[in-house]
């Protein structure tokens, strides 16, 4: 088996592929091996002669390999070359599956796989699919929360300047010193006339007490 | 006691160096003055017994009567102000001090019933120490005890109540006397901690001019300072360019001769080709530092020195422009240009006569201070001299005791405030 996935390996590294981990296929149904160019992946499911013993098991292997088809963009079913005789290879083209046939001489790709889109939903498992609906609703949520607290903000906002006016006002009138006279009758020295100085006198000990 | 009392009765009094200018509100326009000093008469002199009740103190316009000989003169005349500081101990000048108040107080005493003491605004040197406030206090709470004539007082310091007769809340005041120099900025406030004392006045243009005297021959009438002074008040004149000014005079020294004939007697002063040495009168006061006086130091005449009295340090050297930036500089940035915009010059040492004739070289004390200004790069200054120097000390207190309220007592912190003398 792991003979027969170096050959695989070989072949597809040849031609300028980058073997994905297995792990990084998205799929409920792993293939054994994975591929990617960059722009589009390609999942290969490998039967050993050991896991064909009978009819039975190679219909098995080709409908578990119909199943990654639209999982990734190219599906292959990779066999020994002894079963390649027993395939009728116009079904599988039909189902757009690829047919690598693996033996002493290496690999052969029997049948081209067709390329496939992969939608989103393909591509996610149920689990994903799961965790993407739940943060599409805490999204939402968050959504809502974020407009509720800007609406917060606005409120608050308006209320501080209100507040604000509201002291800046108090304050003037605060400091406003009290009615003073500062009428100069007309009997006094001229030094007195015009004197800016008697508005600041006059309020000594007031402007200290509000300070 | 009610507001419209207090401004009925406010009395102001000027401490100045050489005069004591003193009277209430309804003086008017201008205090009454007495020379600022006290004689101590000789008790066995004839003299004495003649006029009667034994004084150990005389001041005001009696004093010529008792005077005796010239020796005497400097022995038991004493000028309680003459520096802007009394001495703590100087008890001698203290009671001037307070004989000098007992008099100005008693002149003025109204006679209306209801009157119950004035309302005294006191104005000393800015850089008068504490202990001169609570004496001063002092004195006015035993006057009031003795002749019930002082409700409360207050003491404000001189250039602030300059600042106040020439109408500017925010200045800087030049305050030159006989003995020294203050500088203090005001911004309707004085600001204490800026202000710089400088150790010189008139009394060091009387010193250069007693010299520049003796030089030419003169050193007889050298020595009467009175005379001197005279001297100093005609002959003497601040350059623009003390070297330019001088390099002027000793080319064409015809121009710049002076004499002058002390009227109802036979002395003549010319200084003929010495004449221009009448830039060094001036100069002196407001810069010392030229290398023209070096020869003067060195020939025994007095460089005025650093001196410290009390905690107050005043400077012997500085010129005036440096001081006044030293001063503005220790002032908040924002306030500076607005310091410099209004420099006021107020004191007798500051009037000087600019004959027409002699204005290419010759200039009066604001362009002086100007151009030392110029010189360390503060240009857009504007300096002015007060209006009626001798009395804005007097008017700056009538406003101050007129205005500030009856009830804002006395506060050490502050340094303003009635301090009322009776519960």
């Amino acid at each position: 088996m792991s003979e027969i996935i170096d050959q695989i390996k070989e072949y597809f590294v040849r031609r300028g592929n980058r073997i994905l981990s297995v792990d990084e296929a998205s799929a409920d149904l792993k293939p054994n091996i994975a591929f990617t160019d960059g722009e589009s992946t390609i999942y290969v499911k490998v039967f050993s002669k050991e896991e064909l013993s009978d009819r039975n098991s190679l219909l098995d292997a080709v409908l578990q390999s119909l199943r990654l088809v639209g999982k990734a963009n190219r599906v292959y079913l990779a066999l020994p070359k002894i079963y390649s005789t027993i395939l009728d290879g116009r079904i599988l083209q039909r189902h757009g599956l690829g047919l690598l046939i693996c033996g002493g001489n290496g690999v052969t790709e029997a049948i081209p796989a067709r390329q496939h889109e992969i939608s989103v939903h393909e591509g996610l498992s149920s689990d994903e699919m799961r965790m993407i609906l739940k943060g599409l609703h805490e999204l939402r949520d968050l959504k809502r929360r974020v407009s509720e607290l800007e609406e917060t903000v606005r409120v608050l906002s308006e209320e501080i300047s209100r507040l604000k006016s509201m002291r800046v006002r108090v304050r003037a009138e605060e400091m406003k010193p009290p009615p003073v006279s500062v009428t100069i009758p007309q009997e006094l020295p001229s030094f007195f006339k015009d004197n800016p100085w008697l508005e600041i006198l006059i309020r000594r000990g007031q402007e200290r007490a509000s300070a | 006691m009610s507001e419209e009392y207090k401004r009925r009765y406010t009395f102001g009094a000027d401490y100045g160096t050489s005069d004591f200018k003193f009277g209430p509100i309804t003086c008017g326009e201008t205090p009454e003055i007495i020379e600022n000093r006290g004689y101590f008469p000789d008790t066995d002199s004839l003299m004495y017994r003649i006029m009667g009740a034994p004084r150990e103190v005389v001041v005001g316009k009696e004093i010529p009567l008792y005077l005796g000989s010239r020796e005497d003169l400097t022995l038991r005349m004493v000028y309680p102000m003459k520096n802007g500081i009394i001495r703590k101990n100087d008890e001698r000048a203290w009671r001037v001090v307070y004989e000098i108040t007992k008099y100005g107080l008693k002149s003025f005493k109204p006679p209306e019933k209801e009157f119950d003491g004035f309302y005294v605004v006191a104005s000393l040197s800015s850089i008068a120490p504490r202990y001169m406030y609570e004496r001063l206090f002092e004195i006015y709470r035993q006057i009031d005890e003795e002749e019930n004539l002082v409700r409360a007082v207050t003491i404000i310091p001189q250039p602030l109540a300059v600042a106040i007769a020439q109408k500017i809340p925010t200045c800087v005041v030049l305050e030159s006397g006989h003995g020294n120099t203050q500088v203090c900025p005001i911004s309707r406030y004085p600001i204490r901690n800026a202000v710089v004392a400088i150790n010189r006045g008139g009394g060091d243009a009387n010193s250069i001019t007693a010299e520049i005297l003796k030089d030419c021959g003169y050193g007889d009438l050298a020595r009467e300072e009175a005379f001197v002074r005279r001297i100093k008040e005609k002959i003497g004149l601040i350059p623009k360019d003390l070297t330019k000014a001088v390099e002027t005079a000793k080319k064409n020294p015809e121009r710049f001769r002076v004499i002058y004939r002390v009227p109802n007697t036979r002395i003549e002063i010319d200084l003929a080709e010495n004449s221009w040495t009448r830039f060094l009168i001036g100069e002196y006061v407001f810069n010392p530092n030229h290398e023209l006086f070096h020869s003067y130091f060195s020939r025994g005449m007095p460089k005025p020195e650093d001196a410290r009295i009390g905690d107050i340090t005043f400077r012997g050297m500085i010129d005036f422009g440096e001081s006044i930036i030293e001063s503005v500089e220790r002032c908040p940035i924002e306030l500076q240009p607005y310091l410099y915009g209004q420099i006021l010059l107020s004191g007798g040492n500051f009037a000087w006569k600019v004959p027409r004739e002699f204005r290419d070289v010759a200039t009066d004390s604001a362009l002086k201070i100007r151009l030392l200004l110029e010189e360390k790069g503060i240009r857009d200054a504007k300096i002015v001299m007060t209006k009626d120097p001798q009395f804005s000390v007097w008017r700056g207190c009538i406003v101050y005791g007129y205005a500030v309220p009856e009830d804002y007592e006395w506060n050490w912190e502050r340094m303003e405030g009635w301090l009322k003398l009776r519960e």
